[in-house]
């Protein structure tokens, strides 16, 4: 009998280290930011969490975070309302140093330092910040473990292929702001239904939507169609369920096109999105080469007075803001919008037809 | 006898001049097949209308008109003058590998377009194309300045280790600058690899009367450039002043290729293999190399381009990545197969 006590005793921790690691095994191929337990280790209580580079211990209430990815950081992380952050990477525009899609949300993160350009995580200049808390992202995987030797790291995955709300929520239980995450999400739903009760029939409204520039990696005298690849102004188009040209919903991933090809990408609404902060110059070299082409004074879109601009700045990015604002600009668009011109020249489809 | 004549003495005036006519007549074919083949289909019906009676609500007409005819007349006015600048940059300096790029026209025009976004914020597209000029040419002046230290003055192989001394420093300033502003890297990626879709034909009218004046110059330098293309002893006891004439070449040379750089970006493989190529046809005379140079080198830029208009459909790839991808086959057979030809 004692020994079969002394059996159980031993067997016991076995079987919950067992236990536990099925559990992990059983949390979904890419689970992000899940926190298992909180755990008081001495002062500071600690939470174990699983994320795109591995599992890791971070401080369950951290105060000193440095972000290496601004957009995918730094904005989603502000966007709760978190505000312990010492660091961040960013970018540079005219010598000047910037952390990308901030400034287009209202966001000023003064006390925020500015670490190196975000292609090239500084790694001395984070660990001279003494973090508590390292938020990376897949991209950041070939710096994990010198990361990781700084201070606890984990790497999120906001281009997996998850719902919005849930690659959020990995943000959100990091810093324990789920609460904040679900009012975020409750009011972006909000934004859809309206965008839903604005247009009756979605399926008679052809929406095209482009872009072009460096930024986008366009050559000159290219420009290109986004896909289905998360961005929030496409992801939005979709869900509502718009008609599209049919070779802007075949594509999985961002595909670019010659200017002779603009034909196809026409529509009652032409939205191109730009992204000429602070290169204006480049903006303006690409813009003469598709907008200055006569290809484009033939466009319906145009001829409808409907190539609308939207501010790419503003919708891209991690967080709820990009997509709330991409909405509400969306409904000022189409509540105007006029579906009289012929488009018999191009194939449209619906995202129920994709 | 006949036979024998031929086979000693090839490059006759009637066959250099019956090649020279069916490399105009493959050219003017593929001219043709320019303006018709694209991302969208384009009859030769279309195409004849765009060009000469043109309807404003054709669609395909106006991509003839607005798209593949800019880029057709700037392959042939870059094509031309990226060979014949080869042509005669592997004479001055008795090179067979030497190209525009070898005198840091490349790198010093990309340093000069970064310098002026960085540096003086300059935004319109024509600003680029001065300080492309300016770039290349101050980059080639070091390059002769450093390559004329010691004794013996400008010899081809102190200007070949110049130019990639040069080449190397600017290109590393350039990433540098680069470095600091994302703006000025958005740009760059315009002059990382040559194309010639979105140019704006304007842009070759600015630089046309360098072209122009360029490749006149040359055709009318074709017996110096036999002459500078001996060995220097020879070239002297011919009453050469060697230095100077190769100064000058190298002068026009920069013209030519900074003119090509500014319109188009750096080109590769242009100026350095289409000398080799015509030299099978042509024979080692320049005047006949640089004659046959500036019916084949656009030969050679538009059929890239048109192959980069195809190949990855429905975008294209540039120009300059694809006479780089045929290009460095093409070399290296060419060296494996017979020597490289006598210059």
């Amino acid at each position: 009998m004692a020994d079969c006590a002394k059996a159980r005793a031993l067997l016991m921790p076995a079987a919950c280290l067992v236990a536990a690691a099925l559990l992990m095994g059983c949390g979904g191929g890419e689970s992000n930011g899940t926190a298992d337990e909180t755990v008081k280790n001495g002062e500071a209580e600690t939470r174990t969490v699983h994320h795109h580079g591995g599992t890791t211990k971070i401080p369950a209430d951290p105060r000193r975070v440095v972000t290496v990815h601004d957009q995918h950081g730094l904005l989603p992380l502000w966007s709760l309302g978190f505000r312990d952050i010492v660091g961040s990477v960013g970018s540079t525009r005219d010598g000047e140093r910037f952390f990308r899609r901030m400034e287009s949300h209202g966001y000023s993160p003064s006390d925020v330092e500015w670490i190196s350009p975000w292609g090239e995580p500084d790694l001395e200049a984070i660990a001279a910040l003494n973090p508590d808390l390292i938020v990376g992202v897949a991209t950041n995987e070939p710096i994990y473990e010198q990361l990781s030797g700084i201070a606890p790291t984990v790497l999120m995955n906001p281009w997996r292929d998850a719902p919005l709300r849930e690659i959020v929520m990995d943000y959100a239980r990091l810093v324990g702001l789920e609460d904040e995450a679900d009012r975020l999400e409750a009011e972006y739903q909000e934004k859809l239904d309206a965008l839903r009760e604005a247009v009756d029939e979605p399926h008679e409204l052809v929406i095209s939507l482009i872009g072009y520039g460096a930024h986008g990696g366009a050559e000159l005298g290219q420009f290109y169609a986004v896909g289905s690849d998360g961005h929030p102004v496409e992801a939005i188009l979709r869900k509502i369920g718009f008609a599209r040209p049919a070779e802007q919903l075949a594509v999985d991933e961002r595909t670019y096109y010659s200017v002779e090809r603009l034909r196809d990408h026409d529509g009652h609404l032409l939205l191109r999105m730009t992204h000429d902060q602070g290169s204006s110059s480049d903006d303006e070299r690409h813009s003469q080469a598709i907008q200055g082409s006569p290809l484009w004074n033939q466009l319906t879109a145009v001829r409808l007075g409907q190539a609308i601009d939207l501010d790419g700045e503003a919708m891209v990015g991690g967080g709820y803001d990009p997509y709330i604002t991409a909405s509400e600009r969306l409904l000022e668009i189409v509540e105007k919008a006029d579906t009289s011109g012929d488009l018999s020249h191009m194939v449209v489809a619906t995202p129920d037809d994709s | 006898m006949t036979r024998s004549a031929v086979t000693v003495e090839p490059f006759t005036i009637p066959n250099r001049a019956a090649g020279l006519a069916i490399a105009t007549l493959a050219l003017a074919a593929l001219i043709v097949l320019s303006l018709r083949v694209g991302s969208i289909e384009v009859t030769m019906s279309d195409a004849f209308s765009a060009l000469f009676f043109l309807d404003e609500e054709s669609y395909e007409q106006l991509v003839v008109r607005s798209q593949r005819l800019p880029r057709t007349i700037i392959g042939l006015g870059i094509g031309a003058a990226l060979a014949v600048a080869g042509a005669a940059m592997q004479a001055a300096t008795r090179n067979p590998l030497a190209g525009p790029g070898i005198l840091g026209v490349n790198s010093g025009a990309a340093f000069g377009v970064v310098t002026a976004v960085f540096f003086l914020g300059i935004t319109h597209p024509y600003g680029f194309i001065w300080f492309a000029f300016a770039g290349g040419l101050l980059a080639t002046t070091v390059v002769f300045m450093i390559g004329s230290v010691g004794p013996g003055g400008a010899s081809p192989v102190k200007l070949a280790l110049a130019g990639v001394v040069v080449s190397a420093l600017l290109g590393s300033w350039t990433t540098a600058l680069v470095l600091f502003d994302e703006q000025s890297l958005d740009v760059m990626r315009f002059w990382s690899a040559g194309s010639l879709s979105g140019r704006d034909l304007s842009v070759l009218v600015a630089v046309a009367p360098f072209l122009v004046v360029g490749v006149v110059v040359l055709i009318l330098l074709g017996d110096q450039l036999n002459i500078l293309s001996l060995d220097e002893d020879s070239a002297r006891a011919l009453g050469m002043n060697t230095g100077r004439m190769r100064a000058f070449v190298s002068v026009v040379v920069v013209l030519l290729a900074g003119a090509s750089v500014a319109v188009a970006g750096p080109i590769g493989f242009v100026g350095l293999a289409v000398p080799h190529i015509v030299r099978r046809f042509s024979g080692p005379d320049y005047r006949w190399v640089i004659g046959y140079c500036v019916v084949v080198g656009p030969l050679l830029l538009l059929s890239a381009d048109i192959l980069g208009r195809i190949i990855a459909h429905p975008s294209e790839v540039q120009v300059g990545i694809v006479t780089a991808m045929v290009g460095a086959p093409f070399l290296i057979a060419l060296a494996r197969r017979r020597k490289v030809a006598a210059l």
